[in-house]
């Protein structure tokens, strides 16, 4: 099991300037607060409520999430870029822990 | 006057009895509709701030039938204009407003954000968005689970 805040991110083969869909799962157990668990017991609201993506630290999105996301959020966001750089997410949670992830974006 | 015989007798005490354990939950059922229905006119107004949504070039794809209620894609798009921001609200669900996203166009392609979502149950999914020019648009569709999963 993959430790909490890490993520997968997968990155399409990108053209320069044309639109591509970029992955996104989030490890979290995403609990809404409301949903009973194996035991019966209802677990605490414990879930992503945050997630910026930024392109050359550039805002590209900036995304509040409510717990309705399913555990171990996806997330698919287009982007188009017509120069190298860096992606950077950051994702928070409702306990407040923030994670990143940075990866080079090269179009072709 | 007739008086009551031990039948007709133990046949109203059965009725009233029904009533009592049929209406209450019943009644506590409607409360729960309404207030989960205000809960989502209000997260709706959040974002619209009431105002009226042009119909037809926001894309919301969803399953008609989601078999499994704690993993339901939902996509947004937009066709022909540029959303800034974009919101998606599941009826039904405790916090009906799964996403709230602002989109800074220079970087986003085509805008398009796609996510699972957990069901409560069958509901309306709604989704809204604004365009470059501020205009408000929106999009909805009933998905039906046939599984439940706010897991």
């Amino acid at each position: 099991m993959a430790e909490i805040g890490t993520a997968k991110l997968r990155l399409p083969k990108m053209a320069k300037g044309k639109s591509a869909q970029a992955q996104t799962i989030i490890v979290h157990p995403n609990d809404s607060g409301f949903a009973k668990d194996e035991t019966g017991a209802i677990p605490p609201a414990y879930f992503i409520e945050a997630l910026t993506v930024e392109f050359e630290g550039e805002v590209v999105y900036a995304m509040n999430l409510g717990p309705s996301l399913s555990k171990d959020p996806y997330i698919e966001f287009s982007l188009a870029v017509d120069k190298p750089g860096r992606l950077r997410l950051t994702w928070k949670d409702n306990k407040g822990a923030v994670f990143t992830r940075e990866q080079v974006v090269e179009p072709a | 006057m007739k008086i009551l015989n031990r039948r007709d007798f133990l046949l109203l005490l059965g009725a009233a009895n029904a009533a009592l354990t049929v209406g209450l939950p019943g009644l506590a059922f409607a409360d729960e509709a309404a207030e989960q229905k205000a809960k989502a006119e209000a997260a709706v107004k959040a974002f619209t701030g009431g105002k009226e949504a042009a119909q037809g070039s926001l894309i919301l794809e969803a399953p008609d039938v989601a078999e499994n209620g704690a993993q339901v894609p939902v996509a947004i798009s937009m066709k022909g204009v540029k959303p800034v921001r974009v919101a998606l609200v599941v009826d039904h669900n405790p916090v009906p407003t799964a996403l709230d996203a602002a989109i800074s166009p220079k970087y986003a392609g085509d805008a398009k954000i796609a996510v699972r979502i957990k069901m409560k149950r069958s509901s309306l999914v709604r989704a809204y968005a604004y365009d470059e020019k501020g205009k408000l648009h929106g999009a909805g569709k009933n998905v039906t689970v046939t599984l439940g999963g706010c897991g």
